[in-house]
């Protein structure tokens, strides 16, 4: 009973608390709508990018200050609004809530739940559009983000704070990879923000139960602009994405974004813009689509000691058609991101998965981003791979070969194995080390190249148990200094022992 | 050459005739039409009277704004309303009156591109927003 009055007193004081103050409020007219773009006259005083509000409620942007009217992309269902309907300012620049309420969600662009798990509860909102930290703010790109695949972790190091695309056909593997590098961040204080741009739904709801299998739901947010939401939720799903990890990047934390996939990002930014009349360029895109792209990825930043010293990685994912990469979409991100991961069907076929190539996937940032164990393997493994690829070719036409040709060619074939990895498969960097460093330095070339990968999976099985010692040496110092080479050595050459027998 | 937009019709078309009466207005008019006819915008014609209504308030300093009430508003409230919009806005104001009882109670001043919402339905409205939050 008492319950009961005390919810009515509260009820009461919030009403008698309650003041709607009149305000002078600017408004136009609706004169023509259609397609997520609507044409609004009146309006003065408006400015770009500025949120307004329809009379049922949604919300639009302002993109064309025209002479005498505005033109508006719609964020949300566009039918309900009519031709005369009243559109007031609103006076604010669009925002998406931030914070530690939307870790382990999935939010539509705007940031409202899409996961049935009730409304995000967050007192703190980030603009979406942000202009990217200062020259002075930044620092240089130092610490790895392990993405626990052997062929990236090893010849093409990310850095925290870098910018890394990934780029291949149809089906090569692009968000595989980029889901493994997620749930590989159980262990690195990492926050992960995974944006799918214009992706079926059932795609995003199967990577969504995937990643929860994995416990990586834990500290991951899902953004997800779907196949059938207007483009105007698909145009701002990066820049939403992209504030929500900003602010963890300000609390001097590290977070991973991946945008999944950018050349829908351009299509459905194509589609407002011609919407809108602006004039198309190349491939009908609009005059300022490298802009909508590079502003996007300047974002990305390790920030200095005196910023708080976090970290926000991008992994942008481009999609290309028949390995075409020169078209207008991919030349630019290449241009603009710090290096590019090429998977490639062919490779795909071949059972090479990941099918990375290793020869033209490139990090600009390099061996910075890597532990000093791995650095060691790592060069020699970039050398033996270059001139495996040579000769592999070479190797084609001719049966003749000198010894010293054919034993590189063997430890190609054996190195090639060890870099294949399996779906959900991500490994620790010490496993890493370990097994690179036995097949550079030969343990390898008595066991068949058939055998190799269940060599390996004997060899890890064995290593976390009679090897602990060294991988945690390896995890501690992140050096391969003699006394633990050595260690190393004495591991798998025990290990051989035992596997021959 | 350039398409002439309506405002800029109307511009002309009000400098002109400032300061004419009588037959030489008979005569702007005239050559006026024939001016839209020859650029062919005769079908701009509705626009161009249109941007004309609004360069003439401006550049009279007049302007039109509309009372939307509940119920029926006694005149001198109403003079009381013209008053303040006159004084607040600097210019001489015209006013209109309409009748809508979804507003429940309270008024609707709209004047131009601004709306001065004091209703009892908004007010309502944002009761809701705020309750619910």
């Amino acid at each position: 009973m008492a319950n009961k009055d005390q919810i009515v007193a509260q009820l009461k004081k919030r009403i008698e608390d309650f003041k709607a103050e009149a305000t002078v409020e600017k408004v136009g007219t609706v004169v023509e709508v259609g397609d997520g773009i609507a044409r609004i006259a009146g309006l003065s005083e408006c400015m770009s990018q500025e949120m307004i509000e329809f009379e049922n409620g949604e919300f639009g942007v302002a993109l064309n200050l025209e002479e005498d009217t505005v033109g508006a992309m719609i964020l949300g269902d566009y039918l309900g609004i009519k031709e005369g309907d009243q559109v007031k300012l609103t006076g604010r620049i669009l925002e998406v809530p931030v914070g530690e309420a939307v870790i382990g969600r999935v939010v539509n662009p705007l940031g409202q739940p899409l996961d049935g798990q009730g409304e995000i509860k967050s007192d703190k909102f980030y603009p979406v559009e942000k202009i990217a930290p200062r020259v002075i703010e930044r620092k240089s790109v130092k610490t790895p983000v392990q993405t626990g695949i052997k062929a990236i972790d090893s010849m093409i190091p990310i850095g925290r704070g870098q910018r890394e695309l990934i780029i291949g056909d149809r089906q090569t593997g692009k968000t595989a990879l980029a889901v493994d590098t997620i749930i590989n961040q159980h262990d690195q204080d990492m926050i992960c923000v995974y944006v799918a741009i214009g992706q079926k739904k059932s795609k995003v709801a199967k990577l969504v139960a995937k990643l929860k299998e994995h416990g990586a739901m834990k500290y991951t947010t899902v953004v997800m602009a779907g196949a059938s939401d207007p483009a105007s939720l698909t145009f701002i799903s990066p820049y939403a994405g992209c504030a929500m990890g900003e602010y963890f990047m300000d609390q001097g934390k590290d977070v991973l974004i991946i945008y999944d996939d950018l050349s829908k990002h351009a299509v459905a930014y194509r589609e407002i813009s011609l919407l809108l009349k602006r004039p198309p360029g190349r491939e009908a895109y609009p005059g300022d689509i490298f802009y909508l792209h590079s502003r996007l990825l300047e974002r990305a930043a390790k920030l200095s000691e005196e910023k708080g010293g976090g970290s926000l990685t991008a992994l942008p994912v481009i999609e290309t058609q028949a390995g075409d990469v020169s078209a207008y979409i991919p030349t630019n991100v290449i241009s603009i991101t710090d290096g590019q991961i090429f998977l490639e069907s062919d490779l795909f076929y071949k059972g090479i998965r990941p099918a990375l190539n290793t020869g033209i996937s490139v990090s600009r940032v390099g061996s910075a981003a890597q532990i000093k164990a791995m650095k060691k393997v790592a060069g020699k493994l970039k050398l033996s791979m270059a001139q495996f690829r040579e000769l592999e070719a070479f190797a084609q036409f001719g049966s003749d070969l000198d010894e010293a040709t054919q034993k590189q060619l063997n430890l190609g074939r054996r190195l090639t194995e060890i870099l294949k990895q399996g779906q959900y498969e991500p490994m620790p960097v010490a496993n890493q080390v370990a097994i690179l460093f036995a097949a550079l330095s030969g343990y390898l070339d008595d066991v068949a190249v058939e055998k190799v990968s269940e060599f390996e999976k004997e060899f890890h099985k064995y290593m976390s148990v009679s090897g602990r010692e060294v991988l945690d040496k390896i995890n501690q110092t992140k050096e391969l200094n003699e006394e633990t080479e050595t260690k190393l050595k004495q591991v798998i050459e025990d290990f051989k022992k035992q596997y021959t027998n | 050459m350039k398409k002439i937009s309506p405002k800029q019709y109307a511009v002309a078309l009000y400098q002109v005739i400032k300061d004419k009466q009588g037959n030489q207005l008979n005569q702007a008019f005239d050559n006026f039409l024939q001016l839209v006819r020859q650029n062919k915008d005769w079908k701009n014609l509705d626009k161009i009277v249109k941007a004309f209504a609004k360069v003439y308030l401006e550049e009279e300093n007049l302007s039109e704004a509309t009372v939307v009430t509940a119920r029926e508003i006694p005149d001198a409230l109403l003079a009381k309303i013209k008053k303040w919009l006159e004084e607040s806005g600097q210019k001489s104001v015209s006013l209109k009156k309409e009748i809508d009882p979804s507003l429940l109670g309270g008024l609707v001043i709209r004047q131009a591109d601004s709306v001065l919402d004091a209703s009892l339905k908004t007010k309502l409205k944002k009761l809701q927003f705020n309750l619910n939050k």
